[in-house]
C-alpha cells in the first residue's frame, strides 16, 4: 500500500479504542474540569489520524494537520492546567 | 495545496516543544509540593514528556539533522493516551476519595453535635434534681457521652488522607479526655492532678472511643475516693511490642469498686481484640491489640 505504516495505523487503532475508555472514565468519575484535556486527547488523535491519511489523500495538507494538531493539543492542556489550578487556589 | 515547507513545520514543532516542556515543569512543580496528587500529576507530567519527546524528534526530522529518532517516536506516541487516561483513572480517584471524605467528616461532625444535644438535655434534667443517685446516674451519663463526643470531634478535625479520617491521635484525645472531666465533673477543689504519659499512638475511631469509655469509668470511680487520696494518679498508654498495647491507670491505695463499672469496663474491654486487662490495688493494666487501618480503609471505600 502506498504510503501507509504499519506503526501508524496500529497506533491510531489503539488511540480509538483508548478515547472511548477515556470519556467512560471522565463521565463515571464525575470529575469536573477535564474538557480542555479530553479536546487536548483528542487533537493527539486527530494528529494520528492526519498520519495515516496522508499516506492516501492530500499529503502536505494532511501533514500540516498532523502538526497543528499537536500543537493545538499542548495549546489545550496549557488552557485546562491554568484553568484548573487557577480555580483551585481561588484566584478566578 | 502549495508544499509546505520544512522550516514552518519545523516551528510548528518548535512551539509545541516548548508548551510540552512548560506543561512538564508545571507537572514536576505540582509533583514536589502536592503529596496528594502525585500519582495523577506523574501519569500527566510522563506523558507530556512523550509528546514534548515526539516534536523535538520533528524538529530534528524537518530540519534534515537526523531522522534516527523517527522510529521511537512512534512507541512514544502510542504511549501518550494511554498515560493520560491512567491520569484521568488516578485523578477522579483521588477525587471520590476526597468527596467521600468530605462526607465522612460532615457525618462525624452532624454525630457530635446531636451527642452535645443529649447531653445538653440530660444536664437540663440533671439541674431538676436533688443530689442522689438518680443524679449521679446521669452525671455519670453525661460524661460517657461527652467523652464519645470528643472522640467524634477529633474525627471531624482531623485532616489528611482518608485513612486519616477514621484515626484519632490518642495523645491530644487522652489529654482533652481527662481535662473535660476535670472541668466537668470535679469541683474546683476537689479536681485531681493526672499525669498523662501517652506515646504518639494512632488508633481508629471504636478502638480510640473503648479507650476512652474505659478511661472515663476509671476516672468516675475516683468521684468516690476523698481529696487528700487522690495523689499520684498515672495514665500510661504505650506500645509493648509489634501491634500489641498497653493501657494503665494507677493511683496511690485501692482503686473503688463499682459494680456497674466493673461490668461496663469488662464489656468495653471484650470489644478490644485480644484484650487482657487486671486489676490489682490501685492499677488497672489492659493490653490489647488495635484494629487494622487497612481494614477501616476498605471498609470506608466500600
Amino acid at each position: 500500500m502506498p504510503g501507509i505504516e504499519v506503526g501508524e495505523l496500529a497506533n491510531m487503532c489503539f488511540d480509538l479504542l483508548i478515547m472511548p475508555i477515556l470519556i467512560l472514565v471522565l463521565v463515571r468519575g464525575e470529575a469536573p474540569r477535564f474538557a480542555f484535556f479530553l479536546f487536548g486527547a483528542l487533537c493527539i488523535l486527530i494528529s494520528h489520524i492526519a498520519t495515516v491519511v496522508e499516506g492516501y489523500f492530500f499529503p502536505e495538507f494532511m501533514n500540516l494537520v498532523e502538526h497543528l494538531s499537536i500543537l493545538a493539543s499542548g495549546i489545550f492542556f496549557l488552557v485546562g492546567i491554568f484553568r484548573y489550578s487557577l480555580v483551585k487556589t481561588g484566584k478566578k | 495545496m502549495m508544499p509546505v515547507p520544512d522550516t514552518m513545520i519545523a516551528l510548528i514543532n518548535f512551539f509545541s516543544a516548548l508548551i510540552f516542556a512548560l506543561l512538564v515543569g508545571f507537572c514536576i512543580t505540582i509533583f514536589i509540593r502536592s503529596r496528594k496528587l502525585r500519582y495523577p500529576v506523574f501519569f500527566l507530567g510522563f506523558s507530556f514528556t512523550l509528546i514534548c519527546a515526539v516534536s523535538v524528534f520533528n524538529i530534528f526530522e524537518h530540519l534534515n539533522i537526523a531522522k534516527a529518532m523517527d522510529k521511537y517516536e512512534e512507541y512514544a506516541e502510542v504511549l501518550f493516551l494511554p498515560f493520560i487516561l491512567l491520569f484521568c483513572y488516578s485523578w477522579t480517584s483521588s477525587f471520590m476519595v476526597e468527596k467521600n471524605r468530605k462526607y465522612a467528616q460532615e457525618l462525624q461532625h452532624r454525630v457530635k453535635n446531636n451527642l452535645q444535644i443529649i447531653e445538653s438535655l440530660l444536664m437540663v434534667q440533671r439541674s431538676t434534681l436533688p443530689e442522689g443517685d438518680a443524679a449521679e446516674v446521669i452525671d455519670a451519663s453525661r460524661r460517657r457521652i461527652l467523652s464519645i463526643g470528643l472522640a467524634e470531634q477529633f474525627l471531624h478535625e482531623s485532616s489528611g488522607p482518608l485513612s486519616d479520617t477514621s484515626c484519632v491521635d490518642m495523645s491530644n484525645y487522652l489529654n482533652a479526655l481527662l481535662l473535660q472531666d476535670e472541668l466537668t465533673f470535679f469541683d474546683e477543689g476537689q479536681r485531681p492532678g493526672f499525669a498523662i504519659s501517652c506515646e504518639k499512638i494512632v488508633f481508629n475511631a471504636e478502638t480510640a472511643i473503648s479507650c476512652g469509655l474505659i478511661v472515663n469509668e476509671l476516672v468516675l470511680l475516683l468521684r468516690s475516693v476523698p481529696k487528700e487520696k487522690q495523689e499520684l494518679i498515672t495514665l500510661t498508654l504505650k506500645k509493648t511490642e509489634k501491634n500489641r498495647y498497653e493501657l494503665s491507670f494507677s493511683m496511690k491505695g485501692t482503686l473503688p469498686k463499682n459494680d456497674f463499672s466493673g461490668k461496663l469496663v469488662e464489656i468495653l474491654c471484650a470489644q478490644l481484640k485480644n484484650p487482657v486487662h487486671k486489676k490489682t490495688g490501685g492499677s488497672f493494666t489492659l493490653e490489647f491489640s488495635p484494629e487494622r487501618r487497612e481494614e477501616l480503609r476498605w471498609q470506608l471505600r466500600g
